[in-house]
């Protein structure tokens, strides 16, 4: 063991990067961040969603450009000029995303080694590549079926297949993009394994995962980014969890978000041991008026799925939803609207925009029975009017209501989806991860807009998967693990580490 | 805000531009091509295709498509004249009976398309076989005449306020344009039919009853046919149950030369009708030209090929 930290620190290290710079049009998404990866290390990346972990990859593998910086690869100095994806692979650097790039209807083999076939007379050699991958698999000491179409295969033998893709090349160094996000406990544990074959074979593995468990488990070394900065590096050894997750944090929670509304009135959503196959099961939670409700949880924890059932977008099998105390029956969007809800969905450009209609067209898309005329004419002056005012309110910045929204920032797009609702003067707002995607700026006027939100005695309720975003907004937090009420903190309890815990599955009064 | 709302009129110009310069250069070309009867020619020849093509475009801004419009517009002609003849339905019932029929073909699409979830383009197309040979059986593969009813004629050819030339058709035409365009832009029919076509998830998530909303697309696209196969009968004083499969080639081509998406989630009326000018003027004026029938649907093609390649390009360099 010695021997190897004594040779580690002599070796060149397989891959530096120096003063890294990332600007995108009006965003700076890293700022002079340096990172070293040396043989068999595996270093963590770690930081909140947007805080440039995947950008940073994005760099080293050349899918995106650095706007100043330098970086070595095996001590060679690399011109960033022309840098590309495929000279990335000349030079032996792999990823593995967090996004599946399988095709699903194709089997295993022939996803490994697509783009890579190597023929005989034009036919592939099947029986070559067959062996090729079990070898492959074998050092990885898996095995998998490489005969039937990947999307039968689970999840973590998908992760295996897109793994042993990448180690195709030969990879020095090999990046792993939250690769366990949606494997369970014992895949995990599988993937600890083969990173620990992996470096001994001197390979040098990147770390991005959101949980820091796995980080003291796997890794040797971490660099802590923060909204696009380099706040730190060091050993795993140095440091313990309480010390990494404020380094994360990064800045004081306290003067960012504006104070949670204590003024609180009466039940006004109630859900009863919510069910729904294969989402979430036995949900029970309570919303007031006034009152912020987050939902905190892992990806795949159910928590899109239970705000879309809420909204009668996702099939419920058993349970009761009460609005008022009285149980209602909502079996489609519409329903639920009528019965005062609004919603804000995950992917904006995908559910929560018409990308081809301005601005006013979204804004009154859900409330156009409000500006009807003889019955079947639509009052278009009315419309302009409460549009205008409605996104006046909400200091939305446009030139004008006819502007697509195509062009606005994320964060003014994000405000024309609540305009939506505020014009319909709904009583429950369900917010699924507001934030997401958008710039630190816009992202505390959408914080002061559900603040207004709530002091205006709407129930809201909150998904997000920045914990600190919850714990700055919400009276009230609830943790689902696996489609399951973990944990449910308010007050004292409402803390960066009992959250993290039943993120988890820890559950800390066991 | 101006140059928003200028945009979509600077598309219109463009396209009605084409359709001047088509125009003055078959006038220069060929005398008689700008004289009145001619031009009018050309005005009732467009009643039939335009009229489609108004209906079709609501499906295409849907994302969808009809394939059924010419056959619908057949099979709803010639049970009116069934209902007519046979039947012993007074001529002003047989007419409503046939709107009664088109609808209803394209309801059945509808719900093809929206309950069912059919690809629009198979739904249509079955639909369209179905009306087709729906109008061979009904009529025994004859034409249906309407000579018992005196006048019928006079609905598509009559001259209106009694001006020569001036066919009752265009101001059916015309009529049928300003119901389209109503629709389309001043109700919510036409506002939730862009929504869908723009992005039917998000309108979903709106409180739009999409399903419904598509199948009543699809019953104002069966509602055009019909409209469409009461002027074509009342030209010929016939349904003729051979003719309809093809028309709908035109028509859809009308809607796209006018600007209207195949994506979906974009159009326009006028536009339409611009698009179904062009064709008509292009067909006469090559006809005029001596230019064989062959030839012109050729020509027709390659104009449909340029138009859409042009917007393209148009919104390409709007893009970058």
């Amino acid at each position: 063991m010695q021997g190897a930290q004594a040779a580690r620190s002599q070796a060149t290290p397989l891959l530096e990067v120096r003063g890294c710079t990332m600007e995108f049009p009006g965003v700076k998404a890293l700022d002079n961040v340096s990172f070293t990866l040396m043989p068999g290390e595996c270093h963590a990346l770690v930081g909140e969603n947007g805080a440039g972990k995947s950008t940073l990859s994005k760099c080293i593998i050349g899918e995106n450009r650095m706007t100043a910086g330098e970086l070595y690869i095996d001590g060679q100095s690399v011109k960033l000029q022309g840098y590309s994806i495929r000279e990335s692979q000349e030079r032996k650097i792999a990823i593995v995303h967090q996004e599946f790039q399988l095709m699903a209807d194709m089997s295993g083999l022939e996803n490994i080694f697509v783009g890579h076939y190597q023929t005989r007379g034009g036919f592939i050699n099947w029986k070559k590549l067959e062996k090729h991958a079990r070898k492959l698999l074998d050092f990885l000491q898996c095995d998998v079926d490489l005969s039937v179409p990947v999307k039968n295969l689970r999840t973590a033998e998908q992760q295996i297949i897109q793994l042993t893709k990448a180690l195709l090349n030969e990879p020095k160094v090999l990046i792993l993009d939250e690769l366990t996000a949606v494997l369970q406990e014992k895949d995990i544990q599988n993937i600890f394994r083969i990173i620990g074959i992996l470096k001994e074979r001197g390979i040098g593995v990147i770390y991005i995962s959101h949980r820091l468990d796995e980080v003291f488990s796997c890794c040797d070394s971490y660099t802590v980014l923060c909204d696009g900065r380099h706040v730190g590096s060091g050993r795993v050894c140095d440091i313990d969890k309480a010390q990494l997750i404020k380094m994360i944090i990064g800045r004081e929670l306290t003067n960012v978000y504006p104070p949670i509304n204590e003024n609180l009135g009466e039940v006004v959503l109630e859900l009863q041991h919510l069910t729904a196959p294969k989402a979430f099961t036995d949900i029970s939670l309570t919303v007031r008026a006034g009152e912020v409700v987050g939902l905190a949880g892992l990806l795949g924890a159910g928590k899109t799925e239970l705000v879309n059932a809420i909204f009668g977008n996702h099939k419920i099998v058993s349970g009761k939803v009460l609005l008022h105390g009285q149980e209602v029956h909502i079996h489609s969007p519409r329903q639920a609207i009528r019965m005062g809800m609004g919603i804000v969905p995950d992917e904006r450009r995908r559910l929560g925009l018409n990308m081809l209609f301005d601005i006013k067209d979204n804004t009154t898309l859900p409330n156009l029975d409000q500006f009807r005329r003889l019955g079947i004419f639509q009052d278009l002056e009315a419309e302009a009017r409460a549009a205008f005012d409605v996104n006046e309110k909400m200091n939305l910045k446009y030139y004008s209501l006819w502007q697509t929204v195509k062009k606005l920032s994320g964060g003014n797009q994000q405000k024309v989806v609540i305009a939506k609702w505020m014009l319909r003067d709904c009583d429950i707002f369900l917010l699924d991860e507001p934030t997401r995607g958008i710039d630190i700026g816009a992202k505390f006027e959408i914080y002061t807009l559900i603040h207004q939100l709530a002091e205006a005695g709407k129930a809201v309720i909150l998904v997000s998967p920045e914990m600190e975003e919850l714990i700055g907004l919400c009276n009230r937090i609830y943790i689902l693990f696996e489609g399951k009420l973990m944990d449910h903190v308010e007050g004292e309890r409402k803390t960066q580490e009992v959250i993290i815990n039943s993120l988890l599955g820890v559950n800390e009064h066991e | 805000m101006k140059s928003v709302k200028s945009k979509a009129v600077a598309q219109k110009l463009i396209i009605l531009s084409v359709l001047v310069v088509m125009f003055v250069f078959f006038a220069i070309m060929r005398s008689g091509f700008a004289s009145y009867l001619n031009v009018m020619t050309i005005a009732l020849s467009t009643c039939v295709n335009g009229l489609l093509a108004l209906g079709v475009t609501f499906c295409i801004t849907t994302a969808g498509i009809d394939l059924s419009i010419g056959t619908t517009m057949t099979f709803s002609c010639v049970m009116s004249g069934i209902a007519f003849n046979n039947w012993g339905f007074p001529i002003w019932l047989a007419i409503i009976f046939g709107f009664i029929v088109g609808g209803f073909c394209g309801l059945t699409s509808g719900f093809a398309v929206a309950k069912m979830k059919l690809p629009p383009f198979i739904a249509t197309l079955a639909m369209q076989m179905v009306t087709e040979g729906l109008s061979l059986v009904v009529s025994g593969i004859r034409p249906v005449y309407f000579t018992n009813a005196p006048g019928y004629q006079d609905i598509a050819l009559g001259g209106f306020l009694g001006i020569d030339g001036f066919y009752n058709a265009f101001v059916l035409f015309v009529v049928g344009v300003i119901i389209a365009w109503v629709l389309y832009s001043r109700t919510l029919l036409g506002r939730y039919t862009k929504a869908i076509g723009s992005n039917e998830e998000a309108a979903r998530l709106s409180g739009i009853n999409t399903e419904k909303w598509k199948m009543l697309v699809y019953m104002v696209s069966g509602l055009f046919s019909a409209f469409a196969g009461l002027i074509m009968s009342s030209r010929l004083g016939s349904a003729q149950p051979q003719l309809g499969a093809g028309y709908e080639s035109e028509a859809i081509a009308a809607a796209v030369i006018g600007g209207t998406s195949m994506s979906g989630g974009e159009g326009s009326i006028i536009g339409t009708v611009i698009g179904a000018f062009i064709i008509s003027v292009l067909t006469n004026g090559l006809r005029s030209m001596a230019v064989s029938t062959e030839w012109q649907t050729v020509v027709t093609g390659l104009v449909l090929a340029g138009a859409v390649y042009f917007d393209l390009l148009r919104k390409r360099g709007k893009a970058a």
